[in-house]
């Protein structure tokens, strides 16, 4: 055997025990957390009601649940680009729907801005006031490269009344829901709902019973939820 | 005796011209930088590949297609800086592999010469090692506050996401810097047993 065709053997060899070692460590880390994830999904598509941000038809086969802060520029990435894609060839022709949920964690503003999420949808604007939240933090901040906005209060409540208001909510009931804190205890909810789905950051979705953690590429989240949908 | 940049240079580059003569490790070197890119763009949905791959009703066709679809997220979930980062990483860690094996398969016969005159040369296993463990750190860092290094960060309270965002590149840097090491140390090993064959 000549020295090439070792070395090549050697090689292939190599490279088959680096994949094996990739797939015991997938193996080894999905018994950690899929318990807790799977459980959450199917109360996701069972218990739809009022009290839950949901873009699209509510009777949609697939439900694929967002945890996202307004802030995370990741989330706005995701808004932007495979989040369209999503839109327009799920949501809206009806065959899946996104269930948003709350998961403040970057500014101080985070909070405010996803209760205000809630208070839309009790005005039936929701859908609108979520895109153009996104829109107004990618528009002027983050599609420039401004980061460091994402730890300043900026999302204020008449910012976030006047957003509200451009998307079809009263804007005296925004105004007085915003201010108090009653739709805490629905954030509350979602964070509660945030350790049973083993979430750490943001953005991170549920399909079926399978996690992905940040803004992977359109085709992955089709496949996914072409699955879903057979 | 303290060599200049231009001698070191000089060595890596000496020691790569020997090592890529051969198409063999051209093939090494791409299938190396491959297999740990994907990596690092798959590290935090390990579960999901792990679905797809062996569970999910997808022709294998669909499957490959599937774990090729995430290196599009260099483009969709890295920053510009990050994904530069992880593709300069990778095009290292290539390197050092095949030099790796080109150096382990010479080093029998070179140890023989080496333990008769008392100078044995040791492959820099270490550097290679925490260097890629680096880079699966700082490639983790891909969603907001997710990163391998989030738990840690809990537990000490660290809860800028900035901070998250700049250790991301922080440590693919220090992965690349550590591989550069292993690459030097593995070069002078090839250009002394060259010198002596």
């Amino acid at each position: 055997m000549s020295n090439t065709r070792k070395l090549t053997i050697i090689s292939i060899l190599f490279l088959l025990t680096a994949l094996c070692a990739v797939i015991l460590f997938a193996i080894q880390s999905n018994n950690q957390t899929t318990p807790t994830t799977s459980t959450s999904s199917a109360d996701s598509v069972s218990n739809l009601s009022p009290d839950k941000l949901i873009i699209g038809s509510p009777g949609a086969k697939v439900t694929i649940v967002e945890y996202a802060d307004f802030k995370c520029p990741q989330c706005g990435k995701f808004h932007q680009t495979s989040g369209q894609q999503i839109r327009q060839e799920y949501i809206d022709s009806g065959q899946a729907n996104i269930e948003f949920r709350a998961y403040p964690f970057i500014g101080p503003d985070s909070a405010r801005a996803l209760r205000g999420a809630y208070c839309a949808n009790e005005l039936g604007a929701f859908t609108d006031y979520h895109d153009d939240v996104f829109d107004y933090m990618w528009e002027n901040y983050y599609k420039n490269g401004d980061f460091k906005v994402e730890i300043e209060d900026i999302l204020t409540e008449g910012v976030l009344t006047d957003i509200a208001s451009r998307a079809g909510a009263d804007k005296a009931k925004f105004s007085s829901c915003i201010a108090t804190e009653d739709k805490n205890k629905l954030i509350d909810r979602d964070l509660e709902q945030s350790t049973k789905d083993s979430v750490e950051g943001t953005p991170t979705f549920i399909i079926g019973d399978q996690k992905i953690v940040g803004p992977l590429p359109f085709n992955n989240f089709k496949t996914l939820i072409d699955i879903n949908l057979r | 005796m303290k060599l200049s940049l231009k001698t070191k240079l000089k060595i890596i580059i000496d020691a790569k011209l020997y090592v890529f003569r051969r198409p063999a490790y051209w093939l090494i070197f791409f299938l190396s930088a491959f297999f740990i890119m994907g990596f690092i763009v798959w590290s935090l949905n390990l579960d999901l590949l792990k679905y797809i791959l062996f569970d999910s009703p997808l022709t294998i066709w669909g499957k490959i297609e599937f774990f090729l679809n995430g290196y599009g997220s260099l483009l969709s979930s890295f920053e510009s800086i990050q994904a530069v980062a992880i593709v300069i990483f990778s095009l290292l860690f290539g390197v050092n592999v095949s030099m790796l094996i080109y150096s382990a398969r010479f080093l029998s016969s070179a140890d023989n010469k080496e333990q008769k005159t008392g100078k044995k040369q040791k492959i820099p296993k270490k550097s290679g090692a925490v260097a890629l463990g680096s880079a699966v750190v700082g490639g983790g860092c891909i969603a907001c506050g997710t990163s391998l290094l989030a738990p840690i960060f809990t537990t000490l309270g660290i809860t800028s996401i900035g901070l998250v965002r700049n250790i991301g590149t922080i440590f693919l840097t220090l992965g690349s810097i550590l591989t550069l090491y292993s690459i030097y140390k593995l070069s002078i090993i090839i250009v002394n047993i060259k010198a002596r064959s």
